[in-house]
């Protein structure tokens, strides 16, 4: 899921576009929120049992999940009472080119369920523990619930056309939010100004998020847009394969000596590197075409030679028009994703309805009713405080450009890589002796 | 029994030895005592006197404050809004520019070099600090204690002496120092609308009475008075203050300076944290224009200040 190892080389490369801020330094701001991400970890992280039994997801009498419920519940009053204002997007349909992804993902169910039925069987509770998380899926019926519960609580539902990271990056980048929320690191990819991780995790205590700002992630890593895209698509993406070898380093390195995938494509070496043939289509065709051809003659001494050759020619021309190279797709997927025009889009916080919140809550969801009370009350409160909200520092002074700090910053991270640097060499060097 | 040296006795001493070490002071005026010769002196008293031991390590920032707890008051009247922040030394102040976590009110700190009774800083400097830590070794300072500051160039911890105010008790406190990347933000000079300047207590207790009934309070000016105004679940509240520009003590004045009428609406919580302050001064000044951020000024002495800047609370404008 998300861009592979984007977090990790962005925090070697570009340190200065992370930053770890409290949850309140948001206050007043306007959030996209990816719901689907969102209501996986509510499913897999609020779970009740503990030690001595696997724990098992919340449910109502009926038997039904009620996990990611309780957790968009409480955490979405958090965030109001914080001032934040929350609008969840989620997820349409796929797009075409993420089904082999999807198989994939299928793939390692069906290992996780055998795996789980092992663990039953030997009654391993952590490993039960660990292939339950796996088998978690929201699923149509989840979705809809939490849109419900949203809707009652006031908070704006956005259902994206297609992937909702793109949906909230575009409302971002529009300016009609101030941040994607998501673990999803392709929210950057699809060019959200600022992406919020960490935001919807269910562990109250720790109220740092983590805020990566794109535009600060492009210059530390010197590339431009184009560029990062293909970085990202070199990387792993959800829409196609990699090419094997070429790890987040060597991606960075290639990407900045040559620019693109179709360049990095001419030079790479190719025994070292191993090419898709779905990013070079044509090329494979031919080569499979020629091979069969070769066959053919081998084999075809009675056959009509004529008319097969005639044949193979109609195929190709077909297939010329449609083959395009699966990182060139990926590469449009990111560009131009389908999203709604901003100006359907439509965000507005309106007051709860405490009744048929209440009734849904207690009623459908088994919660209980004091609880639910004394939560809709906290919401009230907030919302009611929201109307006049709090208008904050940088809306009416700037901050100073500060080149000396960032020199600094500079100069040490510098030292500190030559300080590892040094200690590795030491490490080998050790190791030689021995 | 040996007969104690007086105290101009060991002040001569004092300036002595400092004078050993840095020479005449800064513009030919007669120095005032060096804290480090003093703690040089303290040492003297069981050990044999090194002039060179402080060359070793040069101290690069070093500020004396005979009324130490200024300093004291002031990161009291900072610590409950900001965790961590940097004090910015360069040769002619010493500054604090540090904003809550939540970015809706903003603190701006400066002590003017003429402030202190020496005062030396070779290159700019930024020590960044925990406010509640600090806050904590500054309990430890008497309120008569003379403070001096100092850090080292590259060092990482700052230096507090704590003296009282006869010389017979001197404490270092080393704080250990953190780097801080904060943003700082550009305050532009602004003409503002409304310039009321009131006693701080009543500030203070305005505040106070407010937030009995709400959190959020409304300061309008206008041509009868300062009026702040509250309303919640209880009730309701107002209270005017009256331009009173005759009273004998300068320091129970009201002064309104208005070109036009302004209404803004704020957050108490915030308003109370900067009531912090009052103990720095006897007055308080509020500087208002409409849609813009608040100044409640504390001014300290003819040469310093500490200023908070609060965001109103807006009407919102739909796009």
């Amino acid at each position: 899921m998300g861009i592979k190892g984007l977090a990790k080389l962005l925090s070697d490369e570009a340190p200065d576009s992370l930053r770890e801020v409290p949850l309140s330094s948001l206050q007043g701001r306007k959030i996209a929120v990816d719901a689907s991400m969102a209501i996986y970890q509510f499913l897999i992280a609020v779970r009740s049992g503990g030690p001595g039994g696997a724990a098992t997801m919340l449910t109502n009498a009926d038997g039904e999940t009620t996990s990611h419920i309780q957790g968009l519940f409480n955490r979405t009053i958090r965030f109001i009472t914080e001032g934040i204002r929350p609008a969840y997007v989620f997820d349409g349909k796929p797009p075409q080119f993420k089904s082999h992804e999807l198989v994939k993902r299928r793939e390692k169910r069906q290992k996780a369920e055998k795996a789980l039925k092992a663990a039953e069987e030997s009654g391993n509770i952590e490993e039960q523990d660990k292939q339950n998380k796996r088998l978690v899926r929201a699923g149509t019926k989840e979705n809809n619930d939490c849109k419900k519960l949203l809707r009652l609580m006031g908070v704006p539902v956005i259902e994206a056309p297609c992937e909702a990271e793109a949906q909230a990056a575009a409302l971002a980048e529009a300016g009609k939010v101030y941040a994607t929320a998501t673990e999803d690191m392709d929210a950057l990819t699809f060019r959200t100004p600022i992406q919020i991780r960490k935001m919807t995790f269910a562990n109250a205590s720790k109220a740092e998020v983590q805020q990566i700002s794109y535009a600060k992630a492009i210059e530390g890593l010197g590339i431009t847009h184009e560029q990062f895209v293909d970085l990202c698509i070199l990387l792993g993406c959800d829409y196609c394969d990699t090419i094997r070898g070429i790890g987040p380093k060597t991606a960075l390195k290639l990407i900045r000596e040559h620019k693109n995938i179709e360049t990095i494509l001419d030079v790479i070496d190719r025994n070292k590197y191993v090419v898709p043939e779905t990013y070079e289509p044509m090329e494979a065709r031919k080569r499979k075409i020629d091979e069969d051809k070769k066959k053919a003659a081998k084999e075809a001494d009675t056959d009509d030679e004529g008319e097969d050759a005639a044949k193979e020619e109609k195929e190709e021309d077909d297939d010329e028009e449609e083959l395009i190279p699966v990182f060139v797709e990926a590469r449009r997927l990111f560009n131009h994703h389908e999203v709604l025009p901003n100006d359907e889009v439509e965000l507005k916080w309106t007051e709860c309805q405490p009744e048929p919140l209440r009734t849904f809550l207690v009623d459908d969801m088994g919660f209980n009713p004091d609880r639910v009370q004394s939560s809709i009350e906290k919401l009230q409160k907030a919302f009611k405080k929201s109307t006049k909200p709090q208008a904050r520092m940088d809306m009416f002074f700037k901050v100073k450009p500060n080149p000396e700090a960032d020199k600094k910053r500079a100069a040490k991270r510098k030292a500190e890589k030559e300080a590892e640097k040094a200690k590795k060499k030491k490490g080998k060097g050790g190791g030689k002796k021995k | 029994m040996m007969m104690m040296p007086t105290i101009d006795e060991q002040r001569a001493n004092h300036r002595r030895i400092f004078s050993l070490k840095y020479g005449a002071g800064k513009e030919g005026k007669p120095d005032i005592f060096g804290a480090t010769a003093l703690h040089l002196l303290s040492k003297n008293h069981k050990k044999s006197f090194t002039p060179t031991h402080h060359q070793t390590t040069p101290t690069m920032f070093e500020a004396r404050l005979t009324q130490g707890k200024v300093f004291k008051q002031l990161i009291e009247a900072l610590k409950d809004l900001v965790q961590e922040a940097n004090i910015d030394c360069s040769d002619d102040e010493i500054s604090i520019q540090a904003m809550d976590n939540s970015h809706v009110s903003l603190v701006a700190v400066s002590l003017r070099s003429g402030g202190f009774d020496h005062f030396r800083c070779d290159r700019p400097i930024s020590l960044g600090f925990n406010a509640a830590n600090m806050g904590k070794i500054l309990k430890c300072a008497g309120n008569d204690d003379i403070i001096t500051l100092k850090a080292e160039d590259e060092g990482d911890a700052l230096t507090m002496m704590f003296e009282s105010p006869n010389g017979d008790r001197i404490a270092d406190f080393e704080l250990k120092l953190m780097d801080i990347d904060s943003e700082q933000l550009g305050i532009p000079e602004t003409d503002y609308k409304c310039t009321i300047q009131m006693p701080s207590g009543e500030f203070q207790r305005i505040i106070r009475d407010m937030q009995v009934l709400g959190d959020t309070a409304t300061i309008s000016c206008t041509k009868e008075g300062v009026r702040f105004s509250v309303s919640g679940d209880l009730g309701t509240g107002n209270v005017l203050v009256r331009q009173n520009s005759t009273h004998e003590k300068e320091e129970e004045r009201v002064m309104i300076e208005m070109e036009e009428p302004v209404e803004l609406t704020f957050a108490l919580r915030y308003l109370n944290f900067f009531t912090k302050a009052t103990s720095l001064g006897g007055t308080v000044i509020l500087s208002m224009s409409p849609e813009v951020p608040v100044v409640v000024e504390y001014p300290i002495g003819e040469t310093g200040y500490i200023k908070y800047y609060l965001a109103p609370k807006i009407d919102e404008d739909e796009e």
